[in-house]
């Protein structure tokens, strides 16, 4: 949600600012303006909850250079969804049955969410969420990722993120070796 | 950018996601992608894509691992039953922290079940336990517990001596969680009498020991216990008793033809009026009203 606000409502938010505000404006690298629920940001992110914390807010507009506006429209997008969703019993839920499998499948929405992003902003939004803290994005969107690779060949995966493979022949077929059982039945 | 300008870190949490062998097939895409599953700190080599589980794959994998291994799981059959000791050996340099491994076919325990190699005494690191189908390795004079294990869950196995059991619940004095079902001692034709001490255990599930009875326990922080049919009636009763002080909450299911069946229901009601006269002594509110109320159900009795 981009800050775009006529006069009267620019009045509005500045009261709103000079009381508690409940939401932080964030910046992104190319100098666009988001605003995020407070709340929201500090559960899901570890490092908005450091800065909100540690009183490191910038009313007119927190810097995150490294994360381009596109990015940063999707974590805020992520943010306030997450914000107005009543989470599910599985997500609530703290029993683990092999303690080291902690990731909770994604919620129907999670899911929508990251369905509908092309695969660029899907990789910039996993550094954003790597950058921001944000644990539970970060599972969402590198589960995302390992679907669309799951069960594919190699060269189907390579096809599907137009990944150049810039092994020589040597190299590969010495990985190819070491990793026979990987490849039995190519 | 494209997927492999995300970094090698990055590129780890999305292969992590993957089944091992779709991981390990990842590092041809590219250089980007050529240190790929070495990183993966959790294998399961079950998964069922993995298609991994052979001696040579396993070998593979735990050879050109960069480590730390943090957990594994498999399944162990005829075929690479040679390996194992080598694995556990391995791992256990490499601080794990999870095994679970089932031996198969793990129907019923008996003489002939599969060893479990001695090295899992050195795996120091271990928090979680989960074994099914094996003859458990006799515990070295060495032995001075696991000290991180906190959940221990031992199906259809068998022990050389009923003492290993006593010694490594006992001695192993994070354990929390104890899950115990269908047990043996191997090669005794006598019931084996042990004891269960642990001033750790909160959490106790239990049942179908086959010449296991429990004779004695002194377990002052057991909140939870789950009792099943096929444990000797004397066992739940001996079991009960050193629980009776901490105790909030028994499920204890039976049926009428269990031998003893009698007195498994006169001791649970006495485990019954202690939790309640307890509970009226130190004030309502510590209980919740449902888990003070014994029910019946289809020969379910739950407090």
């Amino acid at each position: 949600m981009e800050v775009d606000k006529g006069k009267g409502e620019a009045e509005e938010t500045r009261k709103v600012a000079e009381a508690d505000r409940d939401t932080v404006t964030l910046k992104s690298s190319d100098g666009k303006l988001f605003e995020v629920s407070k709340e929201a940001a500090a559960r899901l992110s570890t490092v908005l909850a450091g800065m909100i914390a540690g009183g490191s807010i910038d009313d007119n507009g927190t810097d995150l250079k490294q994360i381009g506006s596109e990015a940063l429209e999707n974590v805020v997008d992520y943010c306030n969804k997450h914000a107005n969703s009543i989470p599910s019993a599985a997500l609530i839920s703290s029993s683990i049955s092999f303690n080291t499998a902690p990731f909770k499948e994604p919620e129907e929405w999670e899911r929508k969410f990251v369905d509908r992003l092309s695969h660029d902003a899907l990789f910039d939004l996993v550094e954003a969420a790597n950058f921001l803290g944000m644990e539970r994005l970060l599972d969402v969107t590198c589960h995302k990722i390992s679907e669309m690779m799951k069960g594919k060949s190699p060269d189907q995966i390579r096809e599907v993120f137009n990944i150049k493979n810039d092994y020589t022949k040597e190299e590969l077929e010495e990985i190819r070796q070491e990793l026979a059982w990987a490849f039995y039945d190519d | 950018m494209g997927i492999s300008d995300l970094g090698p870190e990055l590129l780890d949490l999305i292969l992590a996601r993957l089944p091992l062998r779709d991981a390990a097939r990842a590092s041809v895409l590219s250089v980007a992608w050529c240190r790929s599953w070495r990183h993966l700190s959790d294998l399961d080599f079950t998964s069922p894509r993995a298609a991994v589980c052979d001696r040579e794959a396993i070998d593979g994998v735990l050879l050109h691992h960069a480590g730390p291994v943090r957990s594994v799981r498999a399944k162990i059959t005829d075929d690479i039953l040679p390996g194992v000791h080598g694995w556990i050996e391995a791992l256990s340099q490499q601080g794990l922290q999870s095994l679970d491994l089932t031996f198969t076919p793990p129907s019923v325990p008996s003489s002939l079940m599969q060893d479990l190699p001695g090295s899992i005494f050195s795996c120091h690191a271990l928090k979680d336990i989960v074994l099914a189908g094996c003859l458990l390795p006799a515990v070295p004079a060495s032995f001075t517990g696991f000290p991180s294990l906190t959940k221990l869950r031992i199906k259809c196995s068998s022990f050389h001596k009923g003492s290993d059991l006593e010694l490594i619940i006992s001695m192993s004095r994070k354990l929390e969680e104890l899950t115990l079902k269908v047990l043996l001692v191997a090669g005794c034709d006598e019931r084996q009498e042990l004891r269960m001490e642990s001033s750790s255990l909160w959490f106790l599930d239990i049942y179908g020991h086959i010449n296991i009875t429990w004779v004695g326990a002194r377990l002052p922080r057991m909140s939870y216990a789950n009792f099943a049919d096929a444990s000797p009636g004397g066992s739940v009763v001996n079991l009960l008793r050193g629980m009776e002080s901490s105790l909030e909450k028994l499920v204890y299911s039976f049926s009428t033809h269990v031998p003893h069946h009698s007195t498994m229901q006169r001791a649970c009601f006495h485990a019954i009026d202690l939790i309640q006269s307890k509970n009226a002594s130190y004030g309502r509110d510590r209980y919740k009203e449902e888990k003070i109320k014994p029910t019946y159900s289809r020969g379910n009795m739950q407090i």
